[in-house]
């Protein structure tokens, strides 16, 4: 990619972030999703099934 | 002195601490005899070596888990972590008490050190930010350690008065750290066409900061690990029931913040177009660094959080530890001067990495007589659940 004014190196790069931003939020999702998941096991298990 | 007392003094971890000791010893007469030149290898073009690089800036970010514990537990009254505040005090007490310590070794005039808080402060200087925090968080942490020091020596007036203190000095650690964490890494920002772009970042600063976090966290659990066999006998019931739960809470919370740092680190890729630079070697120490030691131990910390495997979580908050150190190297000589000829370069002298192991030395000595007199890993008989 070739700049010639720093607007278009700004316009370029803050694009770049933006979209990266949105895959965060889903990355950050799918993290404390996947590190809960077994809580969310363990709170469904009936009574008498929990250690 | 019987002779059961001279058995137990000559252990082999001693034996090797008194060599440590004694080697220190010896550099620092020749630091102050024959002056910084007698000893390093800086010059000017590299004013700041392993002594900056590891005692301060390793230092100061592992010693992050004073404020990341006590705030975890008295601000947002995660009271579970209540066992987990007193080490972790401990040892961000000895961290920058050393820091400062090992300044003394690094810059020409050591007396001059108090001139920049009270003689001449130089306001419009971050160095004169970072070292009036780090002048007034040694005193904070001093004070905040101080309960564990008058309930050893019985004097219970002094030690209720300054419980009342704890979420006042609690609030003012997370405000000091937050300050001169950022500023450390600010310091760089000062100088972008010394460090590589791939590292040089307007960022630093933000960098600095959420690096601390999961440093701090993980050096807690690290703490924790290797502080269990030396003394269990130590850890009161309390503390027993509480460490599996502090470690699976803290590696969440590591796992979480190394994830905000990788992202922090993408968008600092991004906002200065660096991608380019991924495809040389630099790149590829660059990609070990983010994804070995930064990306890899946060999906570990998940997993071991996830399947509760304690084993994978300690061995993940070394992984990380090594990572930070690795950030700081980095930043302060691997990248550093990336463009001067290799003669020019700057490596330390085998007296820089004596000094830095005889600081490392005094901490471990001043920690192992701490815990194994005063109550860091139970409640003291007179004080139980008085917190």
């Amino acid at each position: 990619m070739e700049f010639f004014v720093y607007h278009d190196f700004m316009m370029f790069t803050k694009n770049v972030i933006y979209i990266l931003m949105g895959l965060f939020v889903v990355v950050f999702w799918g993290l404390w999703a996947f590190m809960t998941s077994r809580d969310e096991e363990i709170h469904k298990m009936p009574e008498h099934h929990k250690e | 002195m019987t002779t059961e007392n001279n058995k137990t003094l000559f252990t082999p971890v001693n034996i090797i601490t008194g060599i440590f000791l004694a080697i220190g010893l010896v550099i620092t007469v020749l630091r102050f005899t024959k002056g910084l030149g007698g000893v390093t290898n800086l010059d000017d073009n590299n004013p700041w070596g392993i002594w900056i690089s590891f005692d301060l800036l390793c230092g100061v970010a592992l010693a992050a888990g004073g404020y990341t514990t006590s705030s975890a537990c008295y601000l947002f009254g995660l009271k579970k972590y209540h066992s987990a505040v007193r080490p972790a005090i401990l040892t961000a007490f000895l961290g920058y008490a050393l820091v400062v310590f090992a300044l003394h070794y690094d810059v020409g005039r050591p007396y001059r050190l108090p001139y920049p808080i009270f003689v001449s402060p130089g306001t419009t200087s971050l160095l004169y930010e970072v070292g009036l925090c780090v002048f007034l968080y040694v005193t904070v942490l001093a004070i905040e350690f101080t309960p564990a020091l008058f309930e050893w020596l019985g004097m219970k007036g002094l030690r209720d008065k300054v419980m009342k203190l704890t979420l006042a000095l609690t609030v003012f650690g997370v405000i000091l750290s937050t300050l001169h964490q950022s500023s450390l890494g600010a310091l760089f920002v000062a100088v972008p066409s010394k460090i590589h772009p791939l590292w040089y970042s307007p960022y630093l600063a933000v960098l600095f900061f959420v690096s601390s976090i999961p440093a701090g966290l993980s050096m807690v659990i690290l703490e924790g690990t290797l502080a269990h066999k030396p003394w269990h006998h130590m850890m009161d019931a309390t503390y027993q029931e509480e460490h599996d739960g502090v470690i699976l809470g803290f590696a969440r919370g590591a796992s979480m913040s190394l994830a905000a740092y990788f992202c922090v680190k993408l968008v600092a890729l991004a906002y200065d177009n660096n991608w380019s630079y991924l495809a040389t070697g630099w790149g590829a120490w660059y990609l070990l660094e983010v994804l070995g030691f930064v990306a890899l131990p946060s999906l570990l910390y998940a997993i071991g959080s996830r399947e509760k495997n304690i084993t994978l979580i300690k061995w993940t908050s070394g992984l990380t530890v090594l990572g930070i150190i690795l950030n700081r190297f980095n930043v302060s000589i691997v990248a550093f001067n990336y463009n001067l000829p290799s003669s020019q370069r700057y490596f330390p002298s085998w007296m820089e990495i004596g000094i830095s192991i005889f600081v490392v030395t005094v901490g471990v000595t001043a920690y192992r007589l701490i815990v194994s007199r005063m109550p860091i890993f139970f409640e003291h008989p007179e004080y139980k659940d008085a917190h």
